[in-house]
């Protein structure tokens, strides 16, 4: 890799956190204001029961219930946000792609829904556990998904799945939609050949027979020592 | 002296019925819409509100594009625009003008500091429509 291949990938990781980070907190941001919102419609309604309206317990229930929904999807926010940073806290381990790409899915649902796209998933059961860089490869389906995702209209789906490929493992991500022609290549599209690359990964694209454009990784163990030229 | 009317827009729906439902025991009207068509086609047939309580961001039409919009069908209804983005970046992309926004308040807000500026961005309409009657 180099000098500037490498300055390249570490700007465009940057900005991949940054982006993730950027959309989570804003999400959390949302979360808080309901609950502030919520907490602060009991103080108001305690003080109307004070002024001599009526209790309505069953009101209460509610709004209670709405605060520990809120609580309850904010800690789910966190849990994933916080697997996602630990991924980086070894650049190999051992990994279930299925663990990593859920995460990912999951950080990336925002997006899509901004843009009104249906991101799924569908993995297959039993797939291997592989030696790999966790962090860089859900870097590199980000630089497959993140141009795709600016590119497709909305009411388009994007399906990741995940299965098993002779010992391998097939990630096959598949857009359902209409994608507008991109005015260039993406930074995110240049770099992903070289990411690969590192990964010890293969990458195919074709249009499948429903006209959908399919791209699939196919990825297994790596050496250590197969890191040594990056 | 008649109820403010405040249109809350915003895609998170829970937030935006109970911000609704505490600005009215506050003493605003208040409508809740859930998206900006809804909430232009609202402006558009009703020739309401005084003050609309817009988020910044939402699917398919944008804050700062249904602001446009708002501004350009009826420039003295005034907009707050709600946003759950860090510190400094709504304003840096609002600019200062803010678009004609009477500001910016950042989620979660205070309800005493949201009633603070709705009561300010209701005096300036009501000194903008005086101006008008003047001229």
């Amino acid at each position: 890799m180099t000098p500037r291949s490498k300055e390249r990938l570490r700007e465009l990781q940057l900005a991949f956190v940054g982006k993730l980070m950027a959309s989570l907190s804003h999400e959390f941001k949302n979360h808080l204001a309901i609950i502030r919102e919520s907490s602060g419609l009991i103080e108001d309604l305690l003080l109307l029961e004070e002024q001599g309206q009526t209790s309505d317990r069953e009101r209460y229930k509610k709004i209670i219930s709405v605060i520990g929904e809120r609580v309850a999807q904010a800690a789910e926010m966190c849990r994933f946000l916080s697997g996602f940073a630990h991924r980086m806290d070894q650049p190999l381990s051992s990994l279930s792609v299925t663990d990593v790409l859920q995460e990912e899915i999951y950080l990336l649902h925002r997006f899509a829904r901004q843009k009104q796209v249906d991101l799924v998933s569908s993995f297959a059961e039993n797939v291997p556990a592989i030696f790999n860089d966790p962090a860089l490869l859900q870097f590199a389906v980000f630089c497959i998904v993140w141009p795709a995702l600016q590119g497709l209209e909305k009411d388009s789906r994007i399906e990741i799945a995940v299965g098993r490929q002779n010992g391998a493992v097939e990630i096959v991500v598949n857009l359902e939609g209409t994608r507008k022609e991109p005015e260039g290549t993406s930074p995110w599209e240049e770099l992903l050949p070289e990411v690969l690359h590192m990964l010890g990964a293969a990458f195919s694209r074709r249009i499948g027979a429903d006209g959908n454009e399919v791209m699939a990784v196919t990825i297994s163990s790596i050496k250590p020592s197969d890191l040594s030229d990056t | 002296m008649a109820q403010v009317k405040v249109l809350i827009v915003d895609d998170e729906i829970e937030f935006a019925n109970t911000l609704a439902e505490r600005l009215n025991i506050r003493g605003f009207e208040t409508t809740a819409c859930f998206c900006t068509e809804d909430a232009l086609a609202l402006i558009h047939a009703k020739d309401f509100p005084d003050v609309v309580l817009l988020d910044l961001k939402m699917p398919r039409m944008d804050g700062m594009e249904a602001l446009n919009e708002i501004k350009k069908y009826n420039p003295f209804i005034e907009v707050i625009l709600l946003t759950g983005h860090g510190a400094g970046l709504p304003l840096a992309s609002v600019g200062n003008n803010k678009h004609g926004a009477f500001d910016c308040v950042m989620k979660p807000a205070d309800i005493n500091e949201l009633t603070a500026k709705i009561n300010q961005a209701m005096a300036r309409r009501q000194a903008n429509l005086n101006k008008g009657d003047d001229e």
